[in-house]
């Protein structure tokens, strides 16, 4: 019997088969199969094939500088490491150090040079010739009116491209060279500041420290040379427990150096400045300081115009201060006596790297605090260092000295090059842009990324990325000796990328300037032979891992070929010249008034009923928007909670109930400058009204350039002196 | 339905996996047996620096092979297309993972002490070399998802994928982050 099929047989047919595919592994193992396809594509950078080796080289992502031996193939690094016997790392790598070789594939790297246009919040990136932007930004240059600067920002200053740039700068009218905010230097650089001829630079004897009074400086966490604080803190159960360094950390942040600090002092938003004073008001109204010996130097401790050091620390009486800072009265006449009495002690400020600077006050205030601690040119304390030789030829550039952010005139830049080298720090471009002549500036980035501070320029010359090229790293702000490294390049640049020291030769150029001839491995080779010649200090070679005199090198060329293997220069320490008198109050003639508003802190009380939080941002070094971190990081970062990824916000559980808020839930964040959507997260460590917001990484690092959020700094208020640490702000539910 | 099944069972993994030879035959056992005596570390070691030396270059077989030893076909291939030329032996390797994958002898024979076969198999006893079943999709040998098509592994050694990997590090209570394999 012949059965006619119908539409229903097929249909069964159909069924059937799906049901029947559906329980055979052909169906889950194609899902398998053809997602494993799509990471195959052509468009999937593919590590090569070959030969396993073993580079060295030095981690040139932020100014730390530590050793890395790298594990290739085929010539191609797959996996860094430190470096156990070098005597500045002490084998110590940091998580972004550990992936720095995943950046040159970074999502959003530039390969070729863009130049960038702004319709309202979008960025449009168009593909430009080199020579064509470079003509375009000289065309700017000389467009530039009488009053207008042409400025070049540098986060790393030190390295002979700063004293190019200098060079390049001091060669035309209103050459302005400019330094990110200081984080590990600011109280060093704040101390300079108060001397009335300068000492040489300066740096940390932390080896030698008993007491250390760390005003938000995250000394534990990415501050200095990570394999510094780690050998250090490894040292420490060698000692008997009076001479063990104890760090007192001061902080309104539970951050993670609070946490492991000795003493965590949780401080009122912006009132360290008030603290400072307050510790002075107590060591000096107890004679805890050597009298004579600052009396010899100071300017301005006594005299009689009632606007000396003692008559501002007058007004910082402890139970003042109590009230201000939050820190009960006890607490700072202890903390006081213990920085006195258990010397050394030094007292840091800097600032965290996301939450910026302290300002110009605070730094005064904490610098006046050493200065009474009496621990300049001593071990333990605040020791005088050499500079790193620099060629002959490069010393011209000293003529243009470098300024802050803070110094310049607002809406006074017309040309603005940002460079390449990454200071570590947070740097708002509503800092930036504060000092941008309106509507006509031209800002250049050579950033090897098309991302933070980046995606505000008009033209993008990239850079190669991190161990594409030779880079040189000089000492490290708060070092006790001055060290210089070569970071030797491990991949290669795409064809699209420019040297910023070949850029700023080709705009010199094209603006008629004379910069010292060579490429760019001939100016640090110079470099390297001035080290040589100078004949100072000692240079650890990869050969034996030993440190022995610059002499046994044998000779400059013999040097740089050491340095170049992963080696490193070391000064012998620095002794200090006599000091010279100094200012307790600075040297500008408000300092005294200055500082005495610090009496209340930087917002005082109350705040504006429309904004009764205060906002502040923080981040960790190298995480906190410009920089960029391997996305296989921020992925894991996201997931396991291990670091705080941008725009996540927390805040006291009895605050954020009393405003309406739950954990983990979206919030807005307002303030006076716009509104931001953040990730709500209670904590109860963070102090009641107070809310912490995370400057980076982005969430997962994946995104496009056009997908990513601003961070939370386009919202926070940039002060008079360019901090931008506490805002007020208000919070509500999405 | 039943159609379908077969298909599934059956006719899917024969028309997914390509069989490829390898470019000659090579005995294991011949090399690691009376007449050779040769140790598996002879060709296989970990350096003192913990690099694993992976299958040997040629230049290991040419220590023996500078003239044909014996009359077979595979003899004669080795050295007139591979010593002679002193070209590298193209070997397939049954056990190439994805390029973001890193794996190191060193610390699973050093430090788990597991042994060669835990992983290979009866791979060092082998008289001849099979053909390697490479995944048309995916392009990664067959060793990796395991002979199993359902993973339904009825080996220990069974199967490479990350999988595999969490399960034998989870059974000795290791805890690994992303980047102790995703270098």
């Amino acid at each position: 019997m012949v059965r006619n099929l119908e539409r229903r047989d097929l249909f069964k047919l159909a069924g059937g088969a799906a049901v029947g595919l559906a329980f055979t592994p052909a169906p889950w193992k194609l899902l398998d199969d053809l997602s494993i396809w799509t990471q195959n594509g052509p468009w999937i950078p593919k590590p090569l094939r070959g030969d396993i080796t073993t580079r060295f080289s030095v981690c040139a992502i932020c100014p730390a500088g530590c050793a890395l031996r790298a594990q290739c193939v085929g010539g191609q690094p797959f996996s860094l490491f430190g470096m156990a016997e070098h005597p500045l790392s002490h084998g110590t790598l940091c998580p972004l150090g550990f992936t720095g070789h995943h950046l040159a594939y970074h999502p959003l790297r530039a390969v070729k040079p863009l130049r960038l246009e702004h319709n309202d919040a979008a960025v449009n990136a168009v593909p430009i010739s080199r020579d064509a932007a470079i003509a375009e930004i000289a065309q700017a240059i000389q467009s530039k009116a009488a009053d207008e600067t042409i400025a070049v920002i540098d986060g790393r200053p030190g390295r002979t491209i700063s004293l190019l740039y200098r060079q390049f700068l001091a060669g035309l009218p209103n050459g302005v060279y400019l330094r990110e905010p200081s984080g590990a230097g600011a109280t060093l650089d704040t101390l300079q500041a108060l001397f009335e001829k300068p000492v040489g630079p300066l740096g940390l004897d932390l080896e030698n420290t008993r007491t250390l009074l760390s005003f938000g400086a995250p000394i534990l966490d990415g501050w200095g040379t990570p394999g510094r604080i780690m050998n250090l803190e490894r040292n420490q159960s060698q000692l008997d427990a009076g001479q063990r360094l104890r760090i007192i950390q001061i902080e309104t942040r539970q951050s993670r150096t609070a946490l492991f600090a000795n003493h965590w002092l949780p401080i009122k938003p912006g009132t360290e400045s008030a603290l400072a004073l307050g510790l002075a008001n107590v060591i000096v109204r107890e004679k805890l300081f050597d009298e004579p010996a600052l009396q010899r130097n100071a300017i301005d401790f006594k005299q009689g115009d009632n606007r000396s050091y003692l008559d501002l620390i007058g007004q910082f009486q402890p139970e003042r201060v109590a009230e201000t800072t939050g820190i009960n009265q006890e607490t700072i006449v202890a903390t006081a006596r213990e920085a006195a009495q258990r010397g050394p002690a030094i007292a840091l400020g800097g600032g965290d790297p996301g939450g910026g600077p302290l300002g110009e006050a605070e730094e005064i205030a904490i610098a006046g605090l050493n200065l009474l601690l009496g621990n300049l040119g001593k071990p333990g304390g605040i020791v005088g260092r050499s500079e790193v030789p620099t060629p002959a030829e490069m010393r011209a550039a000293a003529a243009i000295s470098p300024s802050e952010l803070a110094a310049i005139p607002d809406h006074s830049i017309r040309v603005l090059i940002m460079d390449a080298a990454e200071s570590g720090n947070a740097l708002p471009w509503t800092l930036i842009e504060k000092k941008l002549v309106p509507e006509r500036a031209v800002v250049v980035s050579l950033s090897p990324y098309l991302a933070g501070n980046a995606k505000h320029a008009h033209y993008l010359i990239p850079a190669p990325a991190h161990l594409e090229s030779l880079q040189e790293i000089p000492t490290l702000d708060g070092a006790e000796c001055s060290s210089f490294s070569l970071s030797a390049p491990l991949l290669t640049p795409p064809d699209g990328a420019t040297e910023p020291m070949d850029f700023v030769r080709s705009l010199a150029t094209a603006a008629n300037i004379s910069l010292p001839g060579g490429s760019a491995a001939d100016l640090l080779k110079s470099r390297v032979a001035a080290i040589y010649q100078n004949g100072q200090g000692e240079i650890f070679a990869l050969a034996d891992k030993k440190l022995t005199e610059i002499k046994e090198a044998g000779s400059a060329e013999k040097l740089w070929d050491m340095l170049k293997g992963g080696g490193c220069w070391i000064d012998s320490k620095g002794e200090m010249a006599a000091l010279p008198r100094f200012s307790m109050l600075g040297k500008s003639s408000q300092g005294f008034e200055k500082l005495s508003l610090t009496v209340k802190g930087r917002l005082q009380p109350p705040l504006p009923g429309e904004y009764p939080l205060v906002l502040m941002p923080f981040g960790w070094r190298g995480a906190v928007g410009n920089g960029q971190v391997s996305p296989l990081m921020s992925k894991l970062y996201q997931e396991s909670g291990l670091r705080d990824i941008g725009n996540q916000a927390f805040i006291n559980p009895d605050t954020g109930g009393a405003m309406g808020l739950a954990d983990g839930e979206q919030a807005v964040i307002k303030t006076q400058l716009g509104s931001m959507t953040v990730k709500m997260r209670f904590d109860l460590a963070v102090m009641p009204g107070v809310l912490h917001v995370a400057v980076g990484p982005a969430p997962n690092g994946t995104e496009s350039a056009k997908e990513i959020a601003e961070n939370i700094l386009k919202i926070c208020q940039i002060e008079s002196d360019s901090t931008w640490r506490v805002t007020p702000a208000q919070a509500r539910k999405v | 339905m039943a159609g379908a099944l077969a298909l599934g069972w059956y006719s899917f993994p024969r028309a997914l996996y390509k069989k490829i030879d390898q470019p000659l035959q090579f005995s294991h056992k011949v090399h690691t047996g009376e007449s050779a005596g040769m140790a598996c570390t002879d060709c296989h070691s970990i350096g003192e620096d913990g690099r694993f030396s992976g299958i040997p270059k040629l230049e290991k077989c040419s220590m023996c092979h500078s003239a044909p030893l014996g009359s077979t076909s595979d003899e004669k291939i080795l050295v007139e297309q591979y010593v002679t030329p002193n070209r590298e032996i193209p070997w397939l390797v049954y056990s190439r993972q994805p390029d973001n994958t890193y794996f190191s002898h060193a610390p699973h024979v050093k430090l788990a002490e597991l042994k060669c076969e835990q992983c290979h198999g009866q791979h060092g006893a082998s008289e001849q070399l099979r053909q390697l079943e490479m995944n048309r999709l995916s392009g990664y040998s067959r060793d990796i998802w395991g002979q199993s098509i359902s993973r339904m592994r009825t080996r220990e050694d069974e199967g490479m994928k990350m999988d595999d990997c969490i399960r034998c590090h989870a059974k000795s209570g290791r805890v690994d982050g992303c980047i102790d394999c995703h270098k």
